[in-house]
């Protein structure tokens, strides 16, 4: 029974490290957030963010390996997860969360029929008998909106075009009537008109199941279209966090500033403000703030201590000195 | 470049093979120098002599150093692993990138004559080139090196057809670059680390059939010192002295083993893939 | 057409059909029909983008332009000389007019080559005097730095990966260049340093543009007129301001209406389009977009609209269009 005072997810200071030949990096560091029962909670990065690593590391689907580490807290109704036996996070996996993966065809199993491969998750994880399990399965498809659902489900994934796996694979994730949903990227191969279809999808099955939802991209037109709370990662860390209206409209970290502006809009002609330099390379980091040195705003202070994520305002935080208690500290020192 | 090396030191076993084989080539050339005897010259007076303090290795039936023999036999190994395997590298890449670049009736054509070659067993094939050629040092190192022809082609083959649709060949071509400069610059340099493996591999391949179609009388002149003759003349001696067979034995074993883990090292370390693991 | 346009490239009738499973033994071969019976033209100093959704058939258009794919039937004017009638040799002396730019910048360089073997390449193949002057005019033009010459393309972010595949592009003094996707695989933030870049060069070099981007957003900044193609077909081709300020085409509107826009206040109505794009193999007949059009009549399930020029500059293929004009 889900516990009405605790959060759904709580993830706290989650970082998680591999070691290399070149040395040691932290792909996340010190990652905190929480996602309530029927929140969307978007994950917006870059490549290299750490933005898929982060829903990879909640899974457990790294730290298995001995150069591969996971440190922090990753509450799930209040249970840490990185504490359970790999037994117990199996039962969790497809159950309680689920994954859509942003490239549908490697997430369905080429040899079995679609159906067959929803059906799986009931058949496992609630014991249901072939027939209900079968059952089911035809009800999810049918429920991501695939017209004659019978028929579909004996077929195979080379037999849907790109839009209809991508709604199996929904419908897989939805079998097990998970409370968190995790969408890495789940529009990006898809067309704009069916992304169109898929974003609407999400949004219903969000307000019909009342899942909390964690959607990671980053494509921030589909932030805009979908999440209620948003967090921008650079380099592992999240910058900012706050109410996607607040994000959009009142934007203070200057790399979510630069990212903004520099998006062409519809209709608007004027140059384009990009942001200048390169992507940061993990190997080699400071220990100031990653952006620093892409940053038109730099002191002195950036390139020596990564400032921490401070609230400024509602809701909305922002590791940056420019704002808050931060901010008083680079002015004294 | 630095990255492989790099990449191939780690894997010790590999690397140790590498001394090994760095050890045989500075035996074969030095071997003039440093053999304690001539390995030609029969002491009649010690024949079949166990190893001792100045025959570490005993001697043959003619009273022959085995040490220095088998001291001398790498250069005939070496001559027979590189000849061949150059000849085989040499003709199978150019067969193996024709057919793959270019497709179609080329591909169809060329790829059959190696399907064909690759059917026979590799050692009775070179017998009945042997047999047609005649035996002698030169016709050995062809009759191997035709043997091994179709891998190459094979590897060479497949390595171009896994680049030829490649992006960055068709920005080349999208700038008027020709056909063999396509070929030469872009898919040759590409195709080269499954090749090199190869080589190594079919250097160990080359010394055994070399060892073996002497053995059975079809390649050098039976004075000559060679792992294989000295294996094929010991047959009738094994029973009584042991000597004789053992050490030339162990030199092909060892030599052969090496070849084969520098290319299991060589392979791991050119692989691309494995670039970004560890 | 407006007379103050110069045609720099001229495109009839260009169809592509390739067939599946083709091979000594089986009769039944599958055609996907790519292109077809696309005729456009492209004015000198212009961008004209084309846009569409996979399988729309516009990656295939650029290739069919530059001769990187043979076309099966039609022609593509190339100031005044047929492509695609070309031989072998004219066709090589004419490629130093017309370029392109890759999407992929991690595939289209040759992982085995320095910066400045790579850019250096097409200047040796056409022979160039002065290699080493021009070779560092290009990385100054497009910003990369002199001393990364000798790096080889993996110690490079995609960005500047996709700034050498631009200056090998520009190397031989191109004055068309077709760019397929240039910026889809790059990260939002250097996206636009490239968009920059390429509009920079466009003013330096007078070079003419055909940008091929299934993102709306970036083909509507940097085209002046924009071609959509669905299936095979161009169904709009007007310039970028009408055609977001009034989108004919039902297909335009909805992929319109479909962007995600990065505002969350920004309220609109979608226009929802069911289903998926038909697969090519067996288009449609009639109008290919009937199957998913709110508007569709049974003319359009018959008869293949014609893109006509329903305004000044405003070409349109629909039967619904077409009827409201008499």
């Amino acid at each position: 029974m889900p516990d009405v005072k605790k959060p759904l997810l709580e993830v706290k200071s989650l970082t998680t490290s591999f070691r290399t030949d070149r040395g040691v990096v932290r792909p996340v560091d010190d990652v905190s957030f929480t996602i309530e029962y029927g929140q969307i909670l978007g994950i917006v990065g870059e490549s290299g963010s750490g933005k898929s690593m982060t829903s990879q590391s909640i899974l457990r689907l790294v730290g298995n390996r001995k150069s591969e580490k996971v440190a922090g807290e990753v509450l799930f109704e209040g249970q840490n997860l990185l504490e359970l036996k790999e037994k117990q996070m199996q039962k969790i996996r497809g159950k309680e969360i689920s994954l859509i993966a942003q490239d549908p065809m490697t997430s369905l199993n080429p040899v079995y029929s679609v159906g067959n491969q929803i059906a799986e998750v009931p058949f496992i994880h609630e014991k249901s008998s072939k027939k209900n399990s079968w059952e089911k399965a035809v009800a999810m498809i049918k429920r991501v909106g695939i017209p004659s659902a019978e028929v579909r489900a004996t077929q195979y994934p080379h037999e849907f075009s790109g839009g209809m796996r991508q709604r199996g694979v929904i419908a897989m994730a939805l079998a097990g009537n998970p409370k968190l949903l995790i969408a890495d990227e789940p529009t990006t191969a898809l067309d704009v008109t069916i992304q169109a279809q898929i974003l609407e999808l999400i949004r219903d099955l969000r307000d019909e199941t009342g899942a909390g939802i964690m959607l990671i991209t980053h494509d921030l037109g589909v932030v805009a279209e979908l999440c209620d709370q948003v967090a921008v990662m650079y380099a592992g860390k999240i910058v900012e966090k706050a109410p996607v209206e607040d994000l959009f409209s009142e934007p203070k970290h200057p790399y979510t500033k630069g990212l903004l502006a520099s998006l062409p809009k519809l209709g608007d002609k004027a140059r384009l403000t990009p942001i200048p330099g390169q992507p940061p390379n993990l190997h080699h980091l400071s220990t100031g703030c990653a952006f620093a040195d892409r940053c038109p705003f730099v002191m002195d202070v950036c390139k020596v201590v990564h400032p921490n994520l401070q609230e400024d305002g509602p809701e909305h935080e922002v590791a940056c000195y420019l704002y808050g208690e931060e901010e008083r500290h680079a002015n004294e020192s | 470049m630095k990255e492989t090396w790099r990449r191939f030191k780690k894997n010790r076993f590999a690397f140790v093979g590498f001394l090994f084989i760095a050890l045989i080539l500075v035996v074969a050339i030095l071997a003039k120098w440093i053999v304690p005897f001539d390995p030609y010259y029969m002491d009649t007076n010690s024949t079949l002599t166990a190893p001792n303090s100045e025959h570490w290795f005993g001697t043959d039936q003619f009273g022959r150093d085995i040490f220095s023999r088998i001291l001398y036999g790498t250069q005939i190994s070496l001559k027979v692993g590189l000849i061949a395997v150059g000849f085989s590298l040499f003709f199978g890449t150019i067969i193996g990138i024709v057919a793959g670049y270019f497709g179609g009736k080329i591909d169809q054509i060329l790829s059959r004559i190696t399907d064909v070659l690759f059917s026979f067993p590799d050692i009775l094939l070179a017998l009945v080139i042997m047999a047609i050629l005649g035996p002698s040092l030169t016709n050995l190192m062809i009759a191997i090196g035709i043997v091994y022809t179709p891998i190459f082609a094979r590897i060479a083959r497949g390595a171009v057809l896994n680049i030829r649709d490649s992006l960055y060949i068709e920005a080349a071509r999208s700038m008027g670059v020709n056909s063999f400069q396509i070929m030469l610059r872009h898919i040759l340099p590409n195709s080269l680390a499954p090749l090199i493996v190869q080589v190594t591999l079919s250097f160990a391949f080359a010394i055994l059939a070399e060892a073996a179609l002497s053995f059975l009388g079809l390649g050098v002149s039976p004075d000559t010192p060679s792992w294989g003759i000295m294996l094929s003349e010991a047959k009738d001696w094994m029973e009584i002295s042991w000597w004789t067979a053992i050490f030339p034995g162990i030199a092909i074993t060892l030599a052969v083993l090496s070849f084969n883990i520098m290319g299991d090292g060589l392979r791991d370390a050119l692989d691309p893939r494995l670039k970004n693991e560890r | 057409m407006l007379t103050n346009h110069e045609e720099l490239v001229r495109v009839e009738n260009l169809t592509k059909h390739f067939s599946l499973g083709g091979s000594y033994f089986t009769k039944n071969k599958e055609t996907i029909r790519a292109v077809e019976d696309l005729s456009f033209s492209v004015y000198k100093g212009e961008t004209l983008g084309i846009v569409g959704e996979s399988g729309c058939g516009k990656s295939t258009t650029g290739r069919l332009l530059l001769r990187l794919m043979e076309a099966t039937s039609g022609s593509v004017f190339f100031e005044g000389d047929n492509i695609l009638d070309l031989s072998k040799e004219e066709l090589r002396a004419k490629r130093q007019d017309f370029q392109m730019i890759f999407q992929d910048p991690y595939a289209s360089l040759n992982p085995r080559m320095t910066v400045e073997e790579l850019i250096s390449e097409p200047l040796r193949t056409y022979k160039v005097k002065d290699r080493k002057d021009r070779l560092l005019k290009l990385v100054d033009a497009v910003g990369i730095p002199k001393d990364y010459l000798t790096r080889y393309p993996h110690e490079f972010s995609g960005g500047q990966r996709q700034r050498i595949g631009i200056a090998r592009s520009l190397a031989l003094n191109p004055k068309f260049i077709v760019a397929d996707e240039p910026v889809a695989a790059l990260d939002v933030s250097i996206q636009a340093q490239i968009i920059n870049l390429m509009k920079d060069l466009q003013d330096e070099f007078d070079l003419t543009y055909l940008f091929i981007a299934h993102d709306l957003s970036v083909i509507e900044y940097i085209s002046d007129r924009i071609a959509v193609m669905y299936l095979g077909s161009i169904v709009e081709l007007t310039t970028s301001d009408r055609l977001y300020e009034n989108p004919l085409h039902p297909y335009t509107q909805a992929l319109i209406s479909a962007i995600p826009i990065p505002d969350p206040s920004f309220l609109r109505e979608k226009i929802k389009l069911n289903g998926d794009i038909p697969s090519p193999m067996n288009p449609p007949a009639g109008c290919k977009f009937h199957t998913r059009c709110p508007l569709a009549k049974d003319i359009c399930k018959q008869i293949v609209p014609q893109l006509i020029e329903v305004e000044p500059e405003h070409f349109v293929a629909c039967h619904i269009v077409e009827e409201s004009l008499i």
